[in-house]
């Protein structure tokens, strides 16, 4: 009788219990540390042509939610997420995701919206792999997507991204909105020296 | 007065203002996992007279380099805060630079443990931190392959040797 009580118990009890336990593991997506009304209509605009969000306000976090999937970007964001994984950092092996990339640049629409889905999940992979490959030279003819997507990083990203993001900036001749670089903050003091020489050294 | 020089990843490292540095406990682990990557427990290390010398090591480290990068940094840590504390062994044979007579200068820090290495980085941490410090040099890349240009023009650099993005810049193909 007694374990009877008890095994009801758990019934009762676990599911939630487990559910809230499990919810502090959950990757944070970059879209989380958009904690303000100012960095939501940020991210809003920047991608709000393409992709229809939707914000839900869960205590004091923001999530997003988009309805990109028909579009095949979740599944070009798996393929491209699992093809960086198995890297290492050996600069032959990233031929491929540098093919992949250039590829689906091909594609304003579908491209515009793997950005955002990649900047949303928050991959640490992901989002450095992309800053490398807007790092090449090759690629300096620098869409306005893909600098919302490393300026987004810039501001929203942790440390790690941002230094990849700010290699990227740093290798391009030219940024369009050279003022709004002034307001990010960077989370080193090295890595704001060097925007802030890269700054200097455009206007 | 003499140093011991390595290149760094400067964003891994306490800046003494956001991140803090207190104790090696609080290295995080992708620092020291990611800054040490030890083959035999040795890792790689780079004698330098002076920071002028340090700051020549670093076009070294550039011939090397794969990727397009703006900006290295390396850290110069003073000859005797290694000396003292870690088992050094000169092994110029190891140096792996494109410019070879700057291989003379490599050393291998052996004999590495758990301890050693948070040691090591509770030694890079500290000197991280410190405002406007001198010993944390940064080597502009473009000047850098410039000099690499300059001495492989006299012999003195191995163009088999550099590093596929340093290649491409000079035209010498991949």
């Amino acid at each position: 009788m007694f374990s009877e009580l008890v095994i009801a118990g758990m019934v009762a009890v676990t599911p939630i219990s487990v559910e809230n336990n499990l919810k502090k593991y959950e990757a944070q997506p970059i879209g989380l540390y958009a904690d303000s009304i100012f960095k939501k209509t940020y991210i809003e605009e920047l991608y709000s042509p393409l992709v229809s969000n939707s914000y839900n306000l869960v205590g004091s976090e923001l999530s997003i939610t988009s309805d990109i999937s028909n579009k095949n970007i979740n599944k070009y964001f798996i393929i491209f997420r699992n093809m960086v994984n198995e890297l290492t950092i050996d600069f032959d092996e990233k031929h491929d995701y540098f093919s992949f990339l250039s590829n689906l640049r091909d594609n304003e629409e579908e491209y515009r919206a793997f950005l955002y889905e990649s900047l949303n999940s928050g991959d640490l992979n992901v989002c450095n792999a992309i800053s490398i490959f807007l790092s090449q030279k090759k690629y300096h003819f620098i869409t306005a997507d893909e600098e919302n997507f490393i300026v987004s990083i810039l501001r929203f990203g942790n440390l790690q991204m941002q230094e990849f993001a700010l290699n990227a900036i740093l290798n391009w001749d030219k940024v369009s909105d050279i003022t709004g670089l002034k307001t990010i903050r960077l989370g080193n003091k090295y890595l704001q020296e060097d925007l802030e020489d890269f700054i200097q050294s455009k206007l | 007065m003499a140093y011991f020089v390595r290149k760094i990843g400067i964003s891994r490292w306490p800046d003494g203002q956001g991140f803090k540095f207190t104790t090696k406990e609080d290295l995080p682990a992708d620092t020291i996992i990611n800054e040490f990557k030890t083959t035999n427990n040795t890792l790689s290390i780079w004698h330098a007279e002076n920071l002028d010398k340090a700051y020549e090591l670093g076009v070294s480290f550039v011939s090397r380099m794969d990727c397009e990068q703006k900006f290295i940094r390396l850290i110069a840590i003073p000859f005797e805060e290694l000396d003292t504390n870690f088992d050094l062994r000169h092994s110029p044979q190891d140096g792996d630079t494109a410019i070879k007579s700057f291989n003379q200068y490599h050393y291998d820090i052996c004999k590495l443990t758990y301890g050693k290495l948070g040691k090591l980085g509770e030694i890079i941490a500290r000197e991280t931190s410190i405002q406007s410090n001198p010993c944390i040099i940064k080597i502009k890349v473009k000047e850098a392959i410039n000099s690499i240009k300059l001495l492989l023009d006299k012999g003195e650099a191995d163009s088999d040797l550099l590093g596929k993005y340093v290649k491409k810049e000079l035209g010498i193909s991949v």
